[in-house]
């Protein structure tokens, strides 16, 4: 059952320096209970998509042009305010990547947690406490009654996010956005967090939207991924064939560039030529093509669409399937045929 | 974590958690302010601050009722006399109700205080000026000029300026512009020479609209004093609007006054209470500053900056009136003291980072 469906959003900023295609046809499908990875670089779109889903997109000078957000079929976008603010944290909740702003730094971790409860369900604050303690608990947190009364500067980062997980979940929310949620965070604290969030997802039946720019990270949480550069989805795979076998040019490179402990020091990391482009810059084509190396004539002419694999169309038509906007996907998925060209760490990881 | 005991889906052995929800159940939360508060408390030289503070108002207020000389009672003629120990009946004089013109609350106040205290009245305990009049009834007196100055003062920068900055920050763009403009525009006036020119002003405007030179000086401070104010306060709520706490309140389905209340006025607060803190000392140096020009409050009636005139004026190089000198210096100087700590008390008290005084709730 679809939980979320999000169909060809469209998000600008007009800034002072002409109009900014932050996100451009962007479409997602996230089901109950299962977890989406977002993957892309800084300034793909992936947290402005996320965002614009619950309709946190400053305006102005942020303009939603066209799409539609569909939370069990009710359309998002077209939602009141008032409407929308039922929803938010309680049908669909997020996690914002920097849990030490994320807190407001002069109440104590039990009012803010309870402020949820108190717009949602109306508890009195005695009775959000009691809730809240719970939810922290079952975070993993210890001595909750005592944390109630802590400020977020009292705590450390792993359990400033502890605490804004839980604080997600009071309500258990339909979906949960996690946007970048470990970025900040130490790599140890990193993984007690991925545990938790997949032992909750086990517990409530959340549907996860993970964001990330972390590949290693997005292999170890998500079902399915779905690649972003320049605003666009590149390509939407299974997490399994998506690290054996990419089909765009974008996500082999990204894959290629993922540092591996099997490989001695000597060898020199890969990198993506070139730079990302200047988003201000409307593009003919395809956005990757001048740092492609498997650029043909066709890239720069025209857009390729987002197309099922030669493979999988069966696939799309049963379950979503496998899809990459490259003209030359077939030859990008065979490219990748003698076994450790790809990070192996990554499947060990899982 | 024992192994036996039953466990809860939180992880934790359940009879500890359901002990913990039980006790939860029956403890009493706090709100911001409540702990804001409690810390207030604790903290002995804010307290002490503040208490006096409490004082000094109450003092001024209720002066009419006190049992006092009448602060503008000359005995010409007479040597200022140094000041005396309660117990000593030098200088006790029969009470003889003069006032300048009073309003009618406070004339009924002084009616009371004819009823309770007749005609007896207190010696002068901190000495007499060079006209006669009793030091101590003055000083009373004079503090409910500074006093009703730091409350206007206090109340323009607090709701036009902060109503004001913070309008402009949460809506921002062209309006948030225009707005500061004003204020820039408003800010180039200086404060001493905008009184000077109103009154010069005055001559014409006193048959026409009946405004006496005291009502020139507050308008001149409502005009002016809530320009700072306005100013930090639109920055802070630009920075705060922005800020991610802000946003995962948004994110959580909290209203716009909601966050206007929970998350941005906490944090304007502080801003707001140090910087009045530190309007209303500068106003009362003013008004002090001008009267001793001879621009702000006119005799009979009382100030502590005339005080400081009187002081100088009877002064000569034979016979300095330390008191008449020392008392005023004094009351003002303690009570712009007691404000700096009080501010820096409640700064604290609203900021839970500084518990550097070890001030534990």
């Amino acid at each position: 059952m679809k939980v979320l469906e999000v169909r060809s959003l469209r998000v600008r900023f007009d800034t002072p320096a002409g109009p900014l295609q932050a996100v451009d046809e962007f479409s997602l499908e996230l089901e109950a209970g299962e977890t989406v990875a977002l993957v892309g670089e800084s300034g793909s779109g992936k947290s402005v998509a996320s965002q614009a889903i619950l309709g946190l997109i400053p305006r102005p000078p942020g303009v939603i042009e066209t799409g539609e957000v569909l939370l069990s079929g009710e359309n998002l976008l077209s939602a009141s305010p008032e409407r929308l603010r039922q929803i938010r944290g309680r049908e669909i909740a997020i996690v914002f990547q920097d849990p030490t702003a994320s807190l407001h730094p002069l109440l104590p971790i039990g009012l803010q947690m309870s402020e949820v409860l108190e717009v949602h369900e109306g508890l009195s604050r005695r009775a959000a406490r009691v809730r809240c303690a719970k939810a922290l608990g079952e975070v993993g947190l210890s001595d909750p009654e005592k944390r109630l009364d802590s400020y977020p500067h009292e705590l450390s980062g792993g359990m400033r996010q502890r605490v804004l997980i839980a604080m997600a979940l009071l309500c258990n929310p339909k979906v949960l956005i996690a946007d970048e949620p470990t970025t900040a965070l130490d790599s140890t604290v990193q993984v007690q967090i991925l545990e938790l969030l997949r032992k909750l997802q086990h517990e409530h039946g959340t549907a996860i939207l993970f964001v990330s720019h972390d590949l290693g990270l997005v292999a170890r949480v998500a079902k399915r991924v779905q690649v972003m550069y320049a605003g666009r989805v590149v390509e939407i795979a299974d997490a399994e064939e998506l690290y054996a076998r990419p089909m765009h040019p974008y996500t082999l490179g990204l894959l290629q560039s993922v540092p591996k402990l099997s490989r001695s020091g000597e060898v020199r990391l890969e990198s993506i030529p070139g730079a990302p482009p200047d988003p201000l810059q409307h593009v003919v084509g395809c956005a990757f093509a001048p740092r492609c190396s498997f650029v043909v004539d066709q890239c720069t002419k025209h857009r390729p669409p987002l197309a099922a694999t030669a493979r999988s169309v069966l696939d799309v038509v049963l379950v979503g399937g496998r899809r990459s906007a490259c003209f030359e996907r077939e030859r990008v998925g065979r490219t990748v045929t003698k076994p450790g060209a790809l990070p192996g760490d990554l499947g060990r990881m899982r | 974590m024992s192994k036996g005991a039953p466990q809860s889906r939180w992880n934790l052995p359940a009879a500890p958690m359901e002990a913990l929800l039980e006790r939860l159940k029956k403890k009493r939360s706090q709100g911001l302010w409540s702990i804001a508060w409690q810390r207030l408390r604790k903290d002995r030289t804010t307290w002490f601050a503040f208490v006096f503070l409490l004082c000094v108002g109450g003092l001024s207020l209720l002066a009419p009722v006190l049992p006092l000389p009448s602060p503008i009672a000359m005995h010409i003629g007479k040597e200022p006399l140094p000041p005396q120990v309660p117990w000593s009946a030098e200088g006790r004089a029969q009470f003889e109700p003069q006032y300048w013109t009073l309003s009618s609350l406070d004339k009924r106040l002084v009616g009371l205080r004819q009823l309770a205290f007749k005609q007896w009245q207190t010696g002068p305990y901190l000495g007499t000026d060079s006209k006669g009049r009793d030091l101590l009834s003055r000083l009373v007196w004079g503090s409910r000029t500074s006093l009703f100055v730091a409350l206007a003062a206090a109340l323009t920068s607090l709701v036009i300026g902060v109503l004001y900055g913070g309008f402009a920050g949460l809506v921002g763009g062209p309006v948030d512009r225009i707005m500061m403009r004003i204020v820039d525009a408003l800010y180039a006036l200086p404060f001493t020479f905008v009184v000077i020119f109103a009154l010069g002003l005055l001559g014409s405007l006193h048959s026409v609209a009946g405004i006496g030179r005291e009502a020139v000086f507050f308008i001149a401070i409502g005009a002016l004093y809530w320009l700072t104010m306005a100013r930090v306060v639109r920055g802070q709520v630009l920075s705060l609007k922005r800020s991610e706490f802000v946003l995962a309140a948004r994110a959580q389905g909290a209203g716009p006054l909601r966050i206007l209340f929970t998350h941005v006025v906490p944090n304007v607060l502080s801003v707001v209470v140090v910087y009045l803190t530190l309007t209303i000392p500068s106003v009362m140096l003013s008004e002090a500053f001008l009267s001793f020009l001879g621009l702000g409050v006119e005799p009979p009636k009382v100030s502590w900056g005339l005080l400081a005139v009187d002081a100088l004026e009877a002064a000569s190089p034979l016979n300095v009136y330390w008191w008449l000198i020392l008392f005023p210096a004094l009351a003002i100087g303690c009570v712009l003291l007691a404000l700096n700590m009080l501010g820096d008390g409640l700064r604290d008290a609203l900021d839970p980072h500084s518990d550097r005084r070890g001030v534990q709730t």
